[in-house]
């Protein structure tokens, strides 16, 4: 029994192989740690990762063992920063003017390498908390948050709609 | 002598704040998976320059970071997490409140915004149990080259406003 063989999932200097949906950008942030706390640059509008420019801020949390999803935005864009935690976020990309129309893409994100996420209008995303602590991210959306007409669309974890299975340990409510 | 904010609660400084200083609370809404946490809206009337560059800084419990100052920049301090006090002191030439000096608490039962103008001195105290997470949004982008910050230790002589021992950094 030789087993099956690993296919590459990273490059020599760490990056990822598998492809994300067309206008997603991971771009790491760095911690910077001393014995009173830490400090990290959160967003720079000058890193040149997104154009639209900070309008609005706010944090949202999972609990240990929670899912949120799946949704999507038709007019703005997510920016992600996760402060707290271990958080998995499946996107399924259904643009179809998109290259990548049709993708599906699994991406973590952690402490160990934190990082900007782009999630650009037009994919559906859910997240997981794969952690033991609330995971606390960081979002600042490209539009404020429209409390009369939110530009925010659902579907349920387990929808027939979008051709990703993510499995039972999905559990949001 | 030290500063102690409840001997000082019937003093007249603790009872002015910087001119420019402002709060505005924070919404927090819980829904059976998690919880969403306002931070900064530029549609609401609590400040009036934009969103232009966003830090987050924690503070382990029992530390404080400070005194610093801007020249340039006000701080937009949204507390995430936990719970700090923020020590004020008005040093700035021509300000109406010159010689102000406070210190506000907030912790994550309920969340504020606080506008710390520029040339206001400012410290901030973790006074949890846990890690405190701030997110600041300051006026101007941070200059890496020549940051807008200037420094005294939290046991300075050189301003009017003495933290006690409790005030402790690194």
């Amino acid at each position: 029994m030789t087993g099956t063989r690993n296919p590459q999932t990273v490059t020599a200097s760490g990056d990822r192989v598998a492809p994300l949906p067309e206008g997603v950008v991971v771009r790491p942030v760095r911690t910077h740690v001393d014995s009173r706390g830490s400090v990290m640059e959160a967003y720079d509008p000058r890193w040149g990762i997104s154009a639209a420019d900070m309008v609005y801020a706010y944090a949202y949390t999972i609990l240990p063992g929670r899912a949120k999803g799946w949704g999507i935005h038709r007019e703005h864009d997510d920016r992600y920063v996760l402060l707290r935690g271990r958080l998995e976020i499946v996107f399924y990309d259904a643009r179809e003017e998109a290259a990548t129309f049709g993708l599906e893409a699994r991406l973590t994100a952690s402490e160990f390498e934190r990082a900007v996420i782009v999630i650009p209008a037009g994919v559906w995303h859910a997240t997981r908390n794969i952690g033991e602590n609330e995971v606390i991210v960081l979002n600042l959306p490209t539009a404020p948050y429209d409390h009369e007409h939110p530009d925010k669309y659902t579907l349920p974890l387990d929808s027939d709609e979008i051709p990703v299975r993510l499995g039972s340990d999905w559990v949001g409510y | 002598m030290a500063y102690d904010r409840r001997m000082s609660a019937s003093s007249a400084d603790r009872l002015i704040l910087p001119d420019g200083v402002r709060l505005a609370s924070l919404l927090t809404s819980v829904g059976p998976n998690g919880r969403t946490l306002g931070l900064y809206d530029t549609a609401w009337a609590a400040h009036d320059e934009p969103l232009v560059y966003t830090h987050v800084f924690t503070i382990l419990p029992g530390r404080a970071k400070g005194w610093g100052r801007h020249e340039h920049h006000d701080d937009r301090y949204a507390l995430l997490s936990g719970s700090i006090e923020i020590a004020l002191c008005d040093m700035r030439m021509g300000s109406a409140t010159r010689g102000a000096r406070t210190i506000i608490p907030v912790h994550d039962g309920d969340r504020q915004l606080v506008v710390i103008p520029r040339g206001v001195w400012h410290a901030t105290r973790n006074v949890g149990s846990a890690e405190a997470i701030v997110v600041d949004f300051p006026t101007h982008p941070y200059g890496h080259e020549a940051p807008d910050k200037y420094v005294l230790p939290l046991d300075t002589d050189e301003l009017p406003m003495r933290l006690g021992p409790e005030w402790r950094g690194g």
